[in-house]
């Protein structure tokens, strides 16, 4: 998508903040997202699907 | 009326009631001078479509409710009213036509694909929630007041006689902007009303932060994370109005990252009517309208107005919001004496029963400074007992871009940036003060209080602007491709892994209208009436007055219904509320009951009438009693 943009240039650097800095940015972004996508997986849908299995069950 | 209200295909009111909401939408834009349109530049027309369907309906649902108010609730008003706002939008559609054919091919390929990718990148959501949308009412709070008021309006004919409800004068605009398409869709109308308020917000955070920017990744990633926060899957089904809040909060915020466009008093008195139309959705709404009485002062300071200049500024804003709240606060003081009626009601009400006052007067607790950290729980907290509409990480991901860029970027900031945070940073300061004193538990009078998700209703309004806010972040520290393509696949991540999740909830089943089960067939299975509101409604006609004894049977019952207290309970009676029969041995009580207060039927259930099932046949009286739901007829002959 970041092709997309109308006014963003890579090649001139004035003013963004440092390459190490968007590098630890994109870590944190990649670790959250990871871990938040693996619990929402397990535990929450998880439980919805047992939930629902329960229900399922119960169902004449 | 109510007929229609019931049935209807869903697949063709949804049509029906996109097309207009859309149409409609682009009113506004036919208004504004040619000079103002911003035509050329990108993110203008989202701008103007989002702007445009709110101002606009919230304009004529006010206008709607004091006709209401002072001439009666008549249906052909709001079909008026609705016609007049497709008139405009049609207006504005020529007017935009007429712009198109002047514009070269090139710029009307660039809109027509920036168009084709801001829907590529809505629509998926929006096609798990449409469907939703279109399903019978199955949730408690609508059939308590969200919905249930709606139909009490056009069925008494006026607002006031519905005093036997203890809401009658609650804030309710969102139902207003509803009532405005009943005369097309029905009841139906306030779950659609909602849903289009999230797909408005979607596309004016999409608008604000292209035109604020130009970085058009950003403003579609700004949009995608707001319509597809977990809030607004897992509300799909149901009419509650906190997305519509959230909308009007969004748009009223977010706006003043456009003054330097739209001018000081464009972007004032806008800012004031959808804030104010924010706080007549839902009361928090005020703790965001509050932060605006300053800005209108620096605002029009800054630009250089004259001392009566500012001061005509702030009158016109105040007359704005008086506008908008009247109907609502001011009604409530009118009618009862206290402007937020029923809470904290005045010791010599009327309207409601000593025990009622006494369990309306303990709203206020002592704050509980143990309960800070709920705040933070609550945000990304998993609840099994209710909604699972924790908000996603988005926030937590973004909010190292917002620190540096607070931090080290700030004169790359738009103007209009400290407006914003200033509002959102005052709502969230108030709601963490008001939380303190809401803490989940019990009041002083020993009632429930709210519960524990309720702090996430209240934070979320805010979430559309914060987005906005990001987006700006993002912008002022120059996010790369890179970063920029991270911060895309995190996004789509998100949402795939929230809704594996909520799918499995299922809330929401199949859509009706693939015709792989019928509405009937929705009702029977998720509501905890199910078939014997399917049952009721074939027993009962529209041409019928009905008592309702049991509660939640307030929407799906056909014709002119009447609540008990049984059914409103203490919370939502008041005085005037129709008392239940007072035993319920034989058909002989209910005939009795039935005929002195000139009603055909009743819809109670076994508890007060545990032997229905055993009563003798009555050729006066036909009783069907269901799992759950007595309902008795005098007989038609």
């Amino acid at each position: 998508v970041a092709w997309l943009d109308l006014n963003v240039n890579d090649a001139g650097e004035n003013g963004h903040w440092s390459p190490t800095a968007e590098r630890v940015w994109i870590a944190w972004t990649a670790i959250v997202a990871i871990l938040w996508a693996l619990w929402y997986l397990t535990v929450p849908t998880v439980q919805s699907l047992l939930r629902f299995a329960e229900k399922i069950g119960r169902t004449p | 009326v109510s007929d229609h209200w019931l049935t209807g295909a869903p697949i063709v009111q949804l049509l029906v009631f996109a097309l207009t909401w859309f149409v409609g939408a682009f009113g506004v834009y036919g208004l504004v001078p040619i000079d103002r349109r911003l035509d050329r530049k990108p993110g203008a027309l989202s701008a103007f479509i989002a702007f445009g369907a709110s101002t606009a309906l919230v304009v004529l649902a006010t206008v709607a409710m004091y006709v209401n108010w002072w001439f009666g609730v008549r249906l052909a008003v709001h079909a008026a009213l609705l016609g007049i706002y497709v008139l405009l939008g049609v207006h504005g559609l020529i007017r935009l036509r007429a712009n198109w054919i002047q514009w070269g091919e090139v710029d009307r390929r660039t809109i027509r694909r920036r168009a084709l990718l801001l829907a590529c990148v809505l629509v998926p959501a929006l096609l798990i929630m449409a469907p939703a949308a279109t399903t019978p009412y199955i949730y408690g709070d609508d059939d308590a007041y969200h919905v249930s008021l709606l139909r009490y309006w056009f069925q008494e004919q006026q607002l006031d006689r519905v005093a036997f409800h203890s809401y009658f004068v609650f804030p309710l605009l969102s139902s207003a902007i509803a009532a405005l398409f009943v005369p097309i869709t029905g009841l139906q109308s306030a779950k659609l009303v909602q849903l289009a308020f999230v797909v408005t917000a979607a596309l004016g955070i999409y608008g604000v932060v292209l035109l604020t920017t130009g970085r058009q990744s950003l403003a579609l990633i700004a949009a995608f994370l707001y319509e597809t926060l977990p809030v607004h899957f897992m509300w799909a089904f149901a009419a509650m109005a906190d997305r519509a809040t959230g909308c009007l909060m969004t748009l009223g915020v977010s706006i003043w990252l456009l003054a330097p466009l739209a001018g000081a008093t464009v972007t004032v008195l806008a800012s004031a009517l959808l804030l104010a139309a924010a706080t007549a959705v839902k009361q928090q709404g005020a703790f965001a309208l509050v932060g605006l009485a300053p800005l209108v002062w620096i605002a029009s300071r800054s630009r250089g107005h004259s001392a009566p200049q500012r001061l005509a500024l702030a009158g016109l804003a105040v007359l704005v919001c008086a506008f908008v709240l009247l109907p609502w606060y001011g009604r409530a003081y009118w009618i009862t004496g206290n402007a937020t009626f029923p809470m904290r009601p005045r010791a010599d009400d009327t309207l409601l029963t000593p025990a009622q006052r006494q369990l309306w007067s303990g709203s206020v607790l002592e704050p509980d400074l143990t309960r800070v950290t709920t705040l933070i729980e609550q945000l990304y907290a998993y609840s099994t007992d209710r909604f699972n509409d924790a908000t996603n990480p988005a926030l937590l991901i973004l909010l190292p871009v917002i620190i540096v860029a607070a931090l080290y970027h700030r004169d790359r900031f738009p103007r209009g940036t400290r407006e914003l945070v200033s509002l959102v940073v005052l709502y969230l300061l108030l709601l963490a003060l008001m939380s303190l004193f809401f803490a989940p538990g019990v009041r002083v009078n020993r009632s429930t209080v709210w519960s524990a998700g309720r702090y996430r209703t209240f934070l979320y309004p805010a979430h559309g602007s914060l987005f906005v806010f990001a987006a700006v972040c993002c912008a002022a520290v120059g996010l790369r491709t890179r970063g920029t393509r991270v911060l895309a696949a995190a996004t789509v991540g998100i949402l795939l892994a929230q809704t594996v999740n909520l799918t499995a909830y299922l809330r929401w089943a199949v859509p009706p209208f693939v015709g792989l089960q019928s509405s009937e067939q929705y009702l029977a299975e998720f509501h905890s009436l199910g078939e014997d509101l399917v049952t009721a409604r074939q027993v009962l006609s529209d041409r019928d007055r009905i008592a309702l004894d049991r509660h939640r049977t307030q929407i799906n019952v056909p014709g002119h219904i009447v609540p008990t207290t049984r059914l409103l309970g203490e919370v939502y009676s008041t005085t005037r509320t129709l008392a239940p029969p007072a035993t319920c041995a034989g058909p002989g009580d209910l005939k009795t009951w039935l005929v002195a207060h000139r009603l055909d039927a009743i819809v109670t259930s076994t508890e007060p009438c545990p032997a229905a099932a055993h009563w003798p046949r009555d050729a006066a009286l036909e009783v069907t009693v269901g799992r759950e739901l007595v309902i008795a007829r005098l007989s038609r002959k």
